[in-house]
């Protein structure tokens, strides 16, 4: 392609891409503001949610004992839903972060 | 003032918000634009979207930064990557050529049967762009569309500023043929 050729595109582009450039709304910092407390929780939360995994785990601990089942019964049924859970946690954001970057 | 890597250990070791407030801020007109340039004009309001999810993962991940690039690069390589998988989303729910396309191709040739031209070339144009590698179409929109200069591109595209260079005169090269083989032989 010649120098020419080069030119007459660049004049074409120039031409073709004039339309007015578009900026970004107002309340862009607001929205985002508002979306990134929505992902976290406040102190409060934090201590509601440390409060329910702690009666749930004395409740279910309770519960099983009422039954008479065996301690290494109670401690499976009790630790490896937790465990699981923690891991597919931890996979999933590994894989979000490592798709974000 | 202090540099994006203070400002991501600020964050990173005690939350604070100003300190991701102020990153946002510097970074978050390049971000919109880098992402305007890969979805087009049609887009505005996705690019926008785009922007705040690669700020909410830049701040869900910050801890991960290990600082071996400039923040900038990365943010502006999440951005990148986030811009095309959305484009390969949208890309089947879009106009074929939308209406503000259409009204955007106005020209100034004189006559009408020129007008008429002008308005066909742009609209191939337009169409063959779309044929291109996404990296050559955020470089052309950015350098001929939004304006910015050669270094500005390379820094968005985290790029050496010849490859831009390169890129541009690729596209160009690849754009005229693409012209050409529609029967734009004057092109």
């Amino acid at each position: 392609m010649s120098e020419r050729e080069q030119d007459q595109m660049h004049q074409l582009l120039s031409q073709a891409m004039t339309a007015p450039v578009p900026t970004m709304s107002n309340d862009f910092d607001r929205r985002l503001t508002r979306r990134l407390q929505s992902t976290r929780l406040d102190r409060r939360g934090r201590l509601v949610l440390a409060a329910y995994s702690g009666f749930a785990l004395v409740g279910s601990i309770w519960a099983m004992r009422e039954v008479a089942t065996e301690w290494t019964i109670i401690v499976g049924f009790v630790v490896v839903p937790i465990c699981v859970v923690a891991v597919v946690c931890r996979r999933h954001l590994r894989r979000a972060v490592r798709h974000a970057g | 003032m202090d540099s994006d890597e203070a400002l991501v250990a600020r964050c990173v070791a005690r939350g604070d918000d100003d300190a991701f407030a102020e990153l946002v801020r510097r970074h978050r007109d390049h971000s919109f634009r880098l992402a305007l340039s890969i979805l087009g004009r049609e887009f505005v309001g996705e690019a926008e979207e785009v922007t705040q999810e690669v700020f909410l993962r830049a701040h869900h991940a910050l801890s991960t930064f290990r600082g071996e690039a400039k923040f900038s690069s990365w943010i502006y390589r999440i951005t990148f990557n986030q811009a095309v998988n959305l484009k390969e989303r949208v890309r089947y729910h879009a106009p074929h050529l939308s209406d503000d396309v259409l009204t955007g191709l106005t020209s100034s040739a004189p006559g009408p049967h020129d007008q008429l031209e002008a308005v066909r070339t742009s609209r191939a144009l337009t169409e063959c762009m779309a044929e291109l590698p996404e990296v050559y179409q955020s470089a052309l929109r950015l350098h001929y569309w939004l304006g910015l200069g050669l270094g500005e591109v390379a820094e968005l595209l985290v790029v050496p500023e010849n490859t831009v260079k390169s890129y541009l005169h690729r596209a160009r090269r690849l754009l005229h043929v693409m012209l050409q083989a529609r029967g734009f032989e004057h092109v």
